[in-house]
Formats: C-alpha cells, structure tokens, sequence
C-alpha cells in the first residue's frame, strides 16, 4: 500500500538515500536512468508497481555494484567531466547493465509508450550499450502489452509471469520479494522483522508454483548471495567511508571469526628469564665481534667503490680535455666506462654489506633470542 | 636486494661491455697508449703521483718488514 502513495520524487529521494554505498558519480548515473524511466513512463504508477519499492531496487543495485572494481575506474574518471564507461573492459559497469535489464522488462511490459524505442532513457547512455544488452528483442510488444494492462488492475500479479516463460529478471524479482518481506524500513534503515514471516503468507508467487522451481544451479541466483548484497544498505549507517574501504564483511564472516576467536585460547609469549640473560652475555659480544668482521670488506668495498668512481670520472672529464685523435678517445671512453662500472659493483656491494649482511646478522641474532629465550602460554 | 643484485649486475655487465667495445675500436683505429699517458700525465700529472705512492710503498715496506 506504501507504494500506491509514493511518487517519483519521493521515490528518487529515497533511493539516492540508500544508494549512498556508491561513488558519487555512479549514484548520480543510476538516478538519472531512474528519472528517465518515470519520465518515459505512460503512467508513473505502473512504473512505480513495477519497480516495487526504493529499496528493492537499492537491493538490486547492491547487487550488481562492486565497489573495488570500480574504485580505480571512478578514480581515473574523476578527473574528467563526465564519467565515461566505454573503457569499463570494454563493457558497462554490471549495475548500468542491470538498470537497462529493468528497463527492457518494464518496456516489454508495456509500461512506456509503445511509439517509443527501447533507449527509453538518455541517448548519451543507453545508445552506447544497447548491444550489449542481449534480451532486448527477446520479448514481442503486442502480447506483453495485454499482460501489463492486466497489471496494472492488479498490481499483486505484477512479477509473478508464467513458468515457462521466466526470464532471470522476474525469477530474480520473485526471490528479492521474497527477501524484502523480512525486512521494513525505518528511519532509512533496514531492519529485519522480529518475527519471522512464513515465504507462503508474503511471496504468493513462490507458493503458487513451488514445483516449478528450477534447481539450484540453474537459478540466476541465490538468496544467500543476495543477503550477502543487501548488507551495504545494513551497514551503511555506520560506516560512511566504507565504498572507500571496499571491504563488505559479511554477518556469518563475522559470527565465524568471533567463533574463532571464542575457541582459541589467548596466547602470550613469556620470556624465560635465565637463557635470556645468558643469551644476552653471550650474544652481544658475538654479534659485536661479527659486525666489525663484516665492516672489513664492508669498508673495503667503500673504498674501492671511491677509488673506481673518482678514476672513472677523472678519466672521462679527462677525454674531452686534450685528446685529438679519435682512437685514443674512443679508448678513454671505454676505459672511463670500465672503471665507472666496476665503481657501481663496489658500491653495490657496500651497501648491500651494511644493509643485508650486517642488518642481516643482527636481525638473525633477535629472532634466535625470541626464539629460544620466549615461550607462548595460554592465558585463561 | 635480489632484484638489486640483478639490476646491478645487469647494468655493470653492459657498461664494461660497452667499454670493452670502445677500447677495442679505438684501439683497431690506432689508439697509442703511450699518446694517451703522456696526454692525461700532462693534465693531471699522472706521472709524479705515480712516483710518490711508488716511494711511499718501499718506505713502508723497508720499515715494517
């Protein structure tokens, strides 16, 4: 009954409010295929019983939208003026596509006008991906157009189509449904109802043919993966930033890990105090006694690094100084050459001496002191 | 530092091949050894630091050994 007494701007209004899980630039794309789909339409309230409710199509959105792929795209295209989704791998981003799905159906439903084309909405963003959208002529004007104005007498007989001739939308429709039964809105949040409702008092659908249902491999989707879209509209309140963290953290992810947590005993580690000290006698002395060991070529390698580098460059300042026959300049090139790159090997070796080998045996010196000296106890 | 290790290595493997080309071409193009120590003993007196680390290195070996 709520969606008799919704009109287009509430509509729009509550769905740019849960579609705030999007980056700003997809948010405003998909409200504005929304708007152009209420503009197309011939009667704005067939179009809202078709669409059913904000959330539900914040839902499907939900669904459809991956905030880590398109993290990058939206970054690169934040610089320009218009987002472009041509170089989405060649493809439209899948929420654009599932907007244009909805789109088809409700014109195959006869819901826009029949003298209009199927890009019922902006040309700038539907031309594009009108191949791409496979099932648009899947589906005859002239019959459909009877069932939708069958529809429309009876709203409740909206998304229930026969068996034999269910595409993926409405079978998707039918179980999103079936999932927002459980939920109500309340202060833009979902919140799931205490008492559970039985699938057969809310889904009439589902109840009619329960037979017919495909098995589950064959169906377009499950509904534990549309739980698993629906949190983005859960969790939104909370976490403002999440589109920028990109993670969703499922409910059962979460009991699984406290569940984890609940079993595994608390580890910490305890020094054992006698090897520790005699460790730490002995082990510095060594570790010193090993460093100065290493310092050695460490400072060799330093110092033929200075002398290789400074006689390269001598060398080479020294052929645009005085020599005039090519042949002994060539030769002093080479020979600068020689020089600067055995200088890059003693340097390289410098530095790898200080910071692998002696950075290296202190390094190894702690982690054997943890791991002789400490032991994990559980704490209870 | 592996990946540096290789760089490195990479990098000096190709700079002494080049030289070594250099000095090869310059030396088939008649380069002069004795031209080219006179030239750089000219400028940076090659010669006469030569023959100081050259004393230096018999001083210490007459009085450390």
């Amino acid at each position: 009954m709520e969606v008799n007494i919704i009109n287009k701007q509430k509509f729009l209004a509550e769905l740019g409010r849960l579609l705030t899980f999007m980056y700003e630039e997809d948010r405003q794309t998909a409200l504005a295929m929304y708007s152009k789909m209420f503009d197309d339409a011939v009667e704005e309230q067939a179009l809202l019983q078709f669409l059913v409710s904000p959330t539900r199509q914040a839902v499907v959105l939900a669904r459809s939208y991956d905030a880590k792929e398109r993290k990058l795209q939206v970054h690169t295209q934040s610089r320009e003026e218009e987002p472009d989704y041509s170089d989405y791998n060649n493809q439209f981003p899948p929420f654009i596509l599932a907007i244009d799905d909805l789109q088809q159906s409700a014109a195959a439903k006869g819901i826009f006008s029949p003298a209009q084309d199927l890009p019922a909405v902006d040309e700038n963003q539907f031309s594009l991906f009108d191949d791409l959208s496979a099932p648009a002529d899947e589906a005859e004007p002239a019959p459909v157009a009877d069932s939708a104005s069958e529809d429309l007498e009876q709203p409740q007989d909206l998304s229930p189509e026969p068996a034999s001739e269910k595409d993926p939308v409405s079978e998707f429709a039918d179980a999103v449904d079936a999932f927002l039964a459980d939920f109500s809105i309340a202060g833009g949040e979902l919140i799931s109802s205490r008492s559970y409702k039985e699938p057969s008092e809310q889904t009439p659908p589902e109840e009619a043919e329960p037979s017919q249902e495909p098995d589950e491999d064959q169906q377009p989707f499950h509904l534990e993966d549309f739980a698993h879209a629906q949190e983005p509209a859960e969790e939104e309140p909370e976490e403002e930033e999440r589109p920028e963290d990109g993670e969703i953290v499922s409910a059962q992810e979460e009991i699984f890990l406290q569940a984890g947590e609940d079993q595994a005993p608390a580890m910490v580690r305890k020094a054992k105090v006698f090897p520790l000290i005699l460790y730490i006698i002995f082990s510095i002395p060594i570790t010193l006694l090993l460093a100065a060991l290493l310092l050695i070529p460490t400072l060799f390698s330093l110092s033929f690094a200075v002398s290789f580098v400074s006689a390269g460059v001598l060398v080479l300042t020294g052929a645009f100084a005085g020599f005039s026959i090519f042949a002994d300049l060539m030769v002093i090139l080479g020979l600068a050459l020689v020089l600067l790159a055995i200088g890059l090997l003693f340097t390289w070796l410098f530095i790898w001496f200080i910071g692998g080998a002696i950075a290296g045996l202190i390094r190894g010196v702690i982690r054997l002191g943890g791991k002789w000296c400490y032991k994990e106890v559980a704490v209870q | 530092m592996k990946s540096g290790w290789k760089i490195i290595l990479l990098v000096v493997l190709i700079a002494i091949l080049l030289g070594a080309v250099c000095m090869g071409v310059g030396l088939m193009t008649g380069a002069d050894f004795t031209r080219i120590w006179a030239t750089l003993d000219d400028k940076y007196h090659v010669d006469m630091y030569y023959q100081y680390f050259m004393e230096v290195w018999a001083l210490l070996q007459t009085e450390l050994l």
